[in-house]
């Protein structure tokens, strides 16, 4: 397997998270609201499950959203790595060829 | 409509009466209905509605748990791959990758476990919400037939009416603070597994030392 199809999977895998916290936002409910809007102690509790629930599916969003952006970058990494190998190979090999073809002239008796 | 949405309308005339009556004359020293407003900080009509207000819904918990296998292909697309990478990129690359890794599908901490988390606390708020109203629905059952609804629907005698005010605002009101007891239990009871889980990066290899490498291209 080539650095190539690895970035590639990286890539797909990164698409595979980044539709995550769009199905999260589809399904985000808010059962809180009208219990933080009431007297005494059932509103002081009321916006504090209203804050955490918001938390957990916020954090759930930007985590699922951060990894995406995680492998995005970590499949651009590999990409610049197999370049980088391909333009040595390519270098290596094009001195070998250069160094055949004076190999394969006469000196002209210089 | 379920059960609290029934008996709330009937309800709320002797609820007022009641509240009307606690407001008006308090209630007698020492009651048990004392502490339980300081507590509760609110009187039991206004507290009663607020539990009618917090709608029984169906939560998306195991949509939300079903999430978690998104995140088992995208580590799988990753892990067929398969790559040779032998060196220190290849180390790097495999420490960077096992983060991420772990990051997504680790049993304990990590976005599938959070995302499990999630459905399952939304599955305990489901079930908060339905078990408050079926308890609160039926302490009003419980009220609305006492001698006490009676007394203070029919009574002229404001020491009696007030007595039996205090008792069914006593008796509302101790529901009103298990609700909200189950509630902190609940919120106490998800808050670590709700809150940001940090992103812990695979080792730092420093600068290349020139080591052999061996990759297929």
């Amino acid at each position: 397997m080539s650095l190539k199809k690895l970035a590639d999977g990286l890539e797909r895998a990164a698409e595979q998270l980044a539709d995550i916290p769009a199905e999260l936002a589809r399904y985000e409910a808010t059962p809180f609201n009208d219990l933080a809007a009431a007297p005494g102690r059932l509103g002081d509790i009321g916006r504090e499950l209203r804050r955490q629930c918001a938390d957990g599916w916020q954090n759930r969003y930007d985590e699922a959203a951060d990894a995406a952006r995680r492998l995005d970058r970590l499949a651009e990494a590999v990409r610049e790595s197999a370049a980088g190998y391909a333009a040595a190979e390519e270098k290596a090999h094009g001195d070998n060829r250069r160094e055949q073809a004076l190999g394969d002239h006469p000196d002209w008796g210089l | 409509m379920d059960a609290l949405d029934r008996i709330a309308v009937p309800a709320a005339d002797l609820l007022q009466r009641v509240d009307a009556a606690l407001g008006r004359h308090g209630a007698p020293p020492g009651h048990q209905v004392w502490p339980l407003l300081r507590w509760v900080g609110s009187l039991p009509g206004p507290a009663v509605q607020a539990v009618v207000g917090l709608r029984p819904i169906r939560l998306p918990g195991e949509e939300v748990r079903g999430l978690t296998d998104r995140l088992v292909e995208a580590a799988s697309t990753v892990d067929r791959v398969g790559v040779e990478w032998e060196g220190e990129a290849g180390a790097a690359f495999a420490g960077q990758w096992g983060a991420n890794r772990t990051h997504l599908i680790d049993p304990d901490a990590s976005v599938g476990a959070r995302l499990d988390d999630l459905g399952a606390y939304l599955d305990d708020v489901e079930g908060w919400i339905a078990e408050s109203r079926v308890a609160l629905a039926m302490r009003l059952a419980l009220v609305m037939r006492s001698a006490e609804a009676i007394s203070v629907v029919t009574g002229a005698d404001p020491i009696e009416v007030g007595q039996a005010s205090a008792t069914i605002g006593a008796l509302v009101l101790e529901e009103i603070e298990e609700i909200c007891k189950a509630g902190e239990e609940l919120r106490e009871t998800w808050e670590s597994r709700l809150a940001a889980l940090p992103f812990r990066p695979g080792p730092d290899f420093g600068p290349s030392t020139g080591a052999t490498t061996r990759i297929d291209l």
